[in-house]
């Protein structure tokens, strides 16, 4: 690529746009180009406007447990000791955040489970994930309770029962089961939106445990499949269960 | 023209958001609280712009502003402004999460696919709709559609180049100039210096 094909680079570059190679191919012309990491360092701060536009207000508890959280979080130093100490300092991140960059909003699948294990070794997420598993919960109930929650339950085909509950205004849906078959070590349970037949992995199911889904848009129904281990970019089977969702939803 | 709006709303005599952070630095965890209400709402409202789901916006705001606190030593003046930091961060951090699927639900459940799904018209219109600052509106105004919608997508929906090519039926090369004409006009409108 030509100096000038990359200058022009800058404003997806600011914009975390770029792929993982084109990312770093700009990185490396960026060290040597004062004017493209001016330009860079503007749209930064032009961008960061739009942050500001949209700003929300939080809850109050947000507050508290970040000041809970910093009070036990050691801070890093001044300096860059190594590039694979994480840290939130741009343009140097570590490969493993470049890998999952990579992976997209165009759904590359793959290698995912194991990169996201590792991003979230840190010991801090432990803490964090006592309060995210009572934010589930909360937000599990609200979709259950919520006045225009709808759903249904179905029997699957291999034994157990499945149930779903959705709240188009939510726009997410909880997926219970109960009594599924426990699978070989190598297959798992995955649950799917139904597009009329177009299925949007919506996560894996732990049987026991309840599936908080997002992105619930106009799915006209739930799935669940059994997928190796990882699960799967598309159902590589028939479903075990598919629910209806009740149609006329806005 | 209206002035730049003072993101810190620095006061008589009130530290900068620099200053804060130099604090920070040391420890000083007064100094993070008033860091915090400076930019909690900004930081926010990129997250549910990127992610949607309130909850997770809420995670990734919450890491962000633990990097705020675990890297306020890294921060580099000479690089732009502390707001400018702290907010590349929150998009960087919001677009790693919708990029690497439902997080989440990784960690309970080892995996996930998630299709990741945008819808421009949508977004558009809700983005200029729920806009707060009307200088930020007006000078999106003053971009071509292409190079708004690029910009809008690629910041508001984390979405890549690639993705924003395929959603406007534009030539990939052309939306790189896009997204940089785009930001240039906005730069100028909005009166951002380095």
């Amino acid at each position: 690529m030509t100096s000038a094909d990359l200058h022009t680079m800058t404003g997806a570059y600011a914009l975390h746009a770029l792929d993982e190679d084109e990312r770093r191919e700009f990185e490396g012309h960026l060290v040597e180009c004062p004017a493209c990491a001016r330009e860079v360092r503007e749209f930064r701060a032009t961008s960061a406007r739009l942050a500001v536009a949209v700003a929300e207000s939080p809850g109050p508890e947000l507050k508290r447990r970040v000041m809970d959280e910093i009070a036990t979080v050691r801070q890093l130093p001044p300096e860059l000791p190594d590039r694979h100490s994480p840290t939130p300092v741009e343009p140097r991140r570590t490969r493993r955040v470049v890998v999952l960059v990579l992976a997209a909003c165009l759904a590359a699948i793959g290698a995912l489970g194991g990169v996201a294990i590792d991003r979230y070794r840190d010991a801090r997420d432990a803490e964090r994930a006592v309060a995210e598993q009572r934010a589930r919960g909360a937000a599990i109930e609200a979709v259950i309770t919520a006045p225009d929650a709808v759903g249904g339950s179905a029997p699957a085909s291999g034994g157990g029962t499945v149930r779903v509950i959705a709240s188009p205004a939510l726009d997410r849906a909880v997926v219970l089961t109960s009594g599924l078959p426990t699978l070989p070590d190598a297959r798992v349970y995955q649950g799917w939106y139904s597009d009329n037949g177009r299925m949007r992995s919506i996560g894996l199911i732990r049987p026991g445990t309840a599936l908080l889904a997002s992105g619930l848009d106009r799915a006209s129904g739930v799935g669940v499949t059994v997928e190796p281990a990882g699960g799967s970019a598309r159902p590589s089977g028939a479903p075990i269960v598919l629910i209806d969702l009740p149609a006329g939803r806005s | 023209m209206r002035t730049v709006v003072h993101l810190a709303a620095p006061g008589e005599h009130a530290p900068t958001l620099e200053d804060r952070l130099a604090r920070v630095a040391q420890g000083d965890q007064e100094a993070f609280s008033f860091v915090y209400d400076a930019v909690i709402g900004a930081v926010l409202g990129v997250a549910r712009r990127v992610v949607r789901d309130p909850a997770q916006s809420e995670e990734v705001a919450q890491e962000v502003l633990l990097d705020v606190w675990r890297g306020a030593a890294r921060f580099r003046p000479d690089r732009g402004s502390a707001m400018t930091w702290i907010l590349t961060m929150a998009h960087r951090r919001a677009v790693d999460r919708v990029r690497s699927a439902q997080a989440a639900t990784d960690r309970e459940h080892r995996t996930a696919v998630r299709e990741h799904t945008p819808e421009y018209d949508e977004v558009v219109e809700e983005v200029e709709a729920r806009l707060e600052r009307e200088q930020v509106r007006r000078c999106l105004r003053t971009l071509t559609e292409v190079q708004r919608r690029s910009v809008t997508l690629a910041y508001y929906r984390g979405c890549t180049h690639r993705e924003v090519a395929g959603l406007l039926d534009v030539p990939l090369g052309t939306i790189k100039t896009r997204l940089r004409d785009g930001l240039i006009r906005l730069r100028d409108c909005l009166g951002v210096g380095a």
